[in-house]
């Protein structure tokens, strides 16, 4: 075998199992399906949607209800056309920045029994690059 | 007046960047000097355009001309000076910045390169100045920040920066990362040259050692900022997210490290031509598609920026194009570049600085697969799929361990074979020193792997670099000189090598830092007025909540007073802010800073009965990471550092 084709064969075998490695490590701990909208989420199949997910949405007007006490936020997600919504606990108090009626949230965590335990709600940082769509007075 | 000049300078610096480029390749092509000297009056006039382009913008925005569709963006009238000209806050004077910066650049290479380098530059300017064309034509025509608003439309004052961004850390950061992302098209340039011209020797990377230990600092630097500035500002207790943005910046600064190292072992030895030529195309490639990650929305990020689909295919297309027309340049030359020497021993310093370079590659890998893995997970099965912390730890950490260990041994294992005698009397002291290290951990309960791994390491590394500098500095003062001036002394002679050294020091501080955070603890708890809660060690007494109010901003402050094993250690105060303008909430967390670990707070929330909900995060050893900051910086410097040694004058001279 010729020393070129020794370097190749070598080289695709590394990349290959580069790449087999990362993958699999790619569905461990710390990887999360992701859906863009509550639809998809909906027809997703219920074993896929126990897994750990991140599920992209907007905060329903007042429905945010804080229980500082007992350690948690519920509130609802719907997705921009408003035709499903999402019941979603947040297991902790300390709700980011952006987090109030309308802001677009992604939460993740997993679906039980109908309603959303979130480890993590992230609310979208307000872009640097993008022109507001609502204009102020 | 000022604002309208640089509205024309602008597009007018594109076509004089044009005139460069066509006279720099008609120059080089039929060798005439004459019209690449034109050219190159071309690039300094391009420059001058940039600038009043820039001044433009500067006076737009200090001079409140909410007219100006992006000064209405990202400025107001009550905005800080300071924060006014800060352009990068938008996505049109950012662009501008990085065009400038380009024509900055270029002009400083012409400037250098006046009496050196003359067969090289007409290609150093056609690379330089195709950049421009691009950047300058996307900024004139579709991201402009001289566009006015829509007709019909007037403002009285504009939307403002988010105040999340008004930080000193935040002002500076852009810039920085400029610096290092535009710094590197200078090597690609050279690098380019050399191989369009033939001239592969190692003039091309010996004449742009500066520039790229430059950007490469300044990329760091820029991480590291980045990272700071998170810590302070955020409030989720971390510096480092994995994000895509922050990763978008960590995969030049690894190619541009594994670059570093990979020519040393050209100069003294002559291998790895073609994996230098290949890095630097590689690191400048990941600049750019830095820049393309980040504005173009492809993947999801929590640093949200337009998500316009085709802005972001114009990047990737130019990048494309680059990697592509580099690639072609290379593979011609690859028959004359395949270097005759070859590895003598695996336990050698070229073997070390090979598998350091596999190392950083590898994680740039990672890193890179990580990054781009939703996009492409979603384009195969239609789901989309997205990377978390702890992926990227997973396999980042034994590739760390990994290098830890490398950046020991590289530097004293001898050249092409060691022997068991250098071995011995190289590690024998440092490998000793982790395994005490490792075995103090161990005493103390330390039970986690990686921790004792990373501190162990540290040592063996402090060991081989303290074992340099003695040898280095006794030797010298064996001709009389004081211990002090002996370090100097090697300093000035081996400039690259004991600087380097510092680094590695700056390096070892980080980790340490790092090995910290896998005993980070983070507790949440709802305290009535008066009420103390115990956590770490510490005493948290939650007295009150008084009401803020600033010019810009309203809200609470949560008054805390911090006991540390009984003993009163600070009075802490994190907030809660409302930014009026942009209706926007904020966390600001209170820190109080030892050696040992940070005690950092915010104020979750606040309910109506004075009742505060905290967040508690203790982070060992974080400072050390900060201090490992400083430290890079100061190594950089010594690296830097202008030396004018009588054999430089006299090369320069030849």
């Amino acid at each position: 075998m010729s020393k070129g084709l020794q370097i190749a064969l070598a080289s695709l075998s590394v990349f290959a199992g580069v790449v087999i490695v990362l993958t699999l490590g790619a569905s461990g701990e710390g990887t999360f399906r992701y859906y863009a909208d509550l639809a998809s989420f909906a027809s997703a199949p219920a074993s896929e949607t126990s897994e750990p997910a991140r599920v992209h949405g907007y905060v329903v007007a007042g429905s945010i209800a804080k229980d500082l006490p007992a350690g948690h936020v519920d509130f609802r997600v719907e997705d921009k056309a408003k035709s499903h919504s999402l019941p979603v606990r947040y297991l902790g108090i300390d709700v980011p920045d952006m987090f109030k009626d309308g802001a677009e949230v992604v939460v993740e965590g997993h679906l039980e029994a109908g309603m959303f335990l979130a480890e993590r709600v992230m609310a979208k940082c307000p872009s640097k690059y993008e022109a507001k769509t609502e204009q102020k007075t | 007046m000022l604002v309208t000049l640089g509205g024309l300078a602008l597009p007018l610096s594109v076509f004089f960047a044009l005139y460069a480029f066509v006279m720099a390749v008609l120059g080089g092509l039929r060798d005439r000097p004459q019209w690449v000297r034109s050219a190159e009056r071309a690039v300094i006039a391009v420059f001058v355009l940039l600038c009043l382009a820039m001044l433009g913008v500067e006076a737009a925005l200090v001079g409140d001309r909410f007219d100006l569709q992006f000064v209405q963006q990202i400025s107001s009238r009550e905005q800080p000076l300071l924060f006014k000209l800060a352009l990068w806050g938008g996505q049109a004077g950012s662009l501008l910045l990085w065009t400038f910066m380009l024509g900055l650049m270029s002009f400083l290479v012409v400037m250098q390169n006046r009496k050196r380098n003359r067969s090289l530059m007409p290609w150093v300017v056609a690379v330089m100045m195709v950049n421009i064309i691009f950047f300058g034509t996307i900024v004139s025509l579709v991201s402009n920040p001289y566009t006015p608003l829509p007709a019909g439309q007037a403002w009285s004052s504009g939307q403002g920066m988010n105040p999340l961004l008004q930080h000193v850390a935040m002002l500076i950061h852009p810039p920085v990362l400029y610096v290092g992302f535009i710094g590197f098209s200078v090597p690609f340039a050279f690098a380019a040259a050399a191989l369009i011209t033939g001239e592969l020797g190692t003039t091309w990377f010996e004449t742009t050692r500066r520039w790229t230990l430059t950007a490469w600092f300044f990329l760091g630097c820029g991480l590291m900022l980045g990272g700071r500035w998170a810590y302070e500002v955020l409030g989720w207790g971390g510096y480092w997210a994995w994000d895509p943005v922050e990763n978008s910046s960590l995969m030049p600064w690894l190619a541009g490290t594994a670059f570093l190292h990979s020519v040393m072992i050209q100069e003294k030895r002559g291998m790895l031509k073609i994996w230098n030529f290949a890095l630097i195309g590689l690191a400048y490639s990941l600049c750019v598609f830095g820049t393309f990650l980040t504005r173009s929305g492809v993947v999801q990020s929590v640093h949200a920026f337009a998500n316009a689909g085709w802005f972001g295919t114009l990047f990737l297309v130019y990048v494309g194009v680059l990697a592509l027309g580099y690639s072609v340049l290379l593979i011609r030359r690859v028959p004359e570049l395949r270097s005759k020497t070859r590895l003598d021993s695996m336990v050698s310093r070229e073997a070390s600085f090979l598998l350091n370079n596999y190392a950083f590659l590898g994680l740039l890998a990672i890193v890179f697969y990580g990054t781009l893995y939703p996009v492409v997970s979603e384009m195969i099965s239609g789901t989309k799929v997205q990377i978390g912390p702890p992926f990227f730890q997973r396999y980042a950490g034994p590739v760390a361990i990994f290098l830890l260990f490398l950046t020991g041994v590289g530097p004293l294992v001898a050249w092409r074979r060691a022997t068991w005698v250098n071995l011995r009397k190289s590690f024998l002291l440092p490998a000793g020193l982790a395994g005490v290290t490792a075995v103090a951990l161990l005493a103390f309960g330390m039970r986690r792997f990686y921790p004792i791994a990373f501190l162990s390491l540290c040592a063996f590394v402090a060991a081989t670099i303290g074992e340099e500098y003695w040898r280095g500095a006794r030797a010298r003062m064996r001709h009389g000189e004081s211990f002090f001036t002996a370090v100097l002394q090697l300093l000035r002679r081996n400039q690259r090598r004991y600087g380097g050294y510092v680094v590695h020091v700056a390096v070892i501080l980080m980790f340490i830092g790092f090995a910290g955070a896998t005993f980070n603890l983070e507790e949440t708890k709802l305290l009535a007025p008066g009420e103390k809660w115990d956590i770490a060690g510490y005493t948290v007494e939650y007295r009150q909540a008084r009401p803020v109010s600033h010019p810009h901003y309203a809200g609470a402050v949560a008054r805390i007073a911090l006991y540390d094993h009984g003993k009163p250690r600070a009075m802490l105060l994190p907030e809660k802010r409302m930014y009026f303008q942009q209706e926007q909430p904020t966390t600001i967390p209170a820190v109080a800073s030892s050696f040992s670990e940070d005690f950092y707070v915010i104020l979750a929330g606040l309910e109506p009965n004075q009742s505060a909900a905290l967040k508690v995060y203790v982070n060992p050893l974080v400072n050390w990471i900060w201090i490992g900051g400083f430290v890079f910086v100061f190594g950089n410097t010594l690296l830097l550092w202008p030396l004018r040694t009588r054999e430089k004058a006299g090369r320069e001279a030849a």
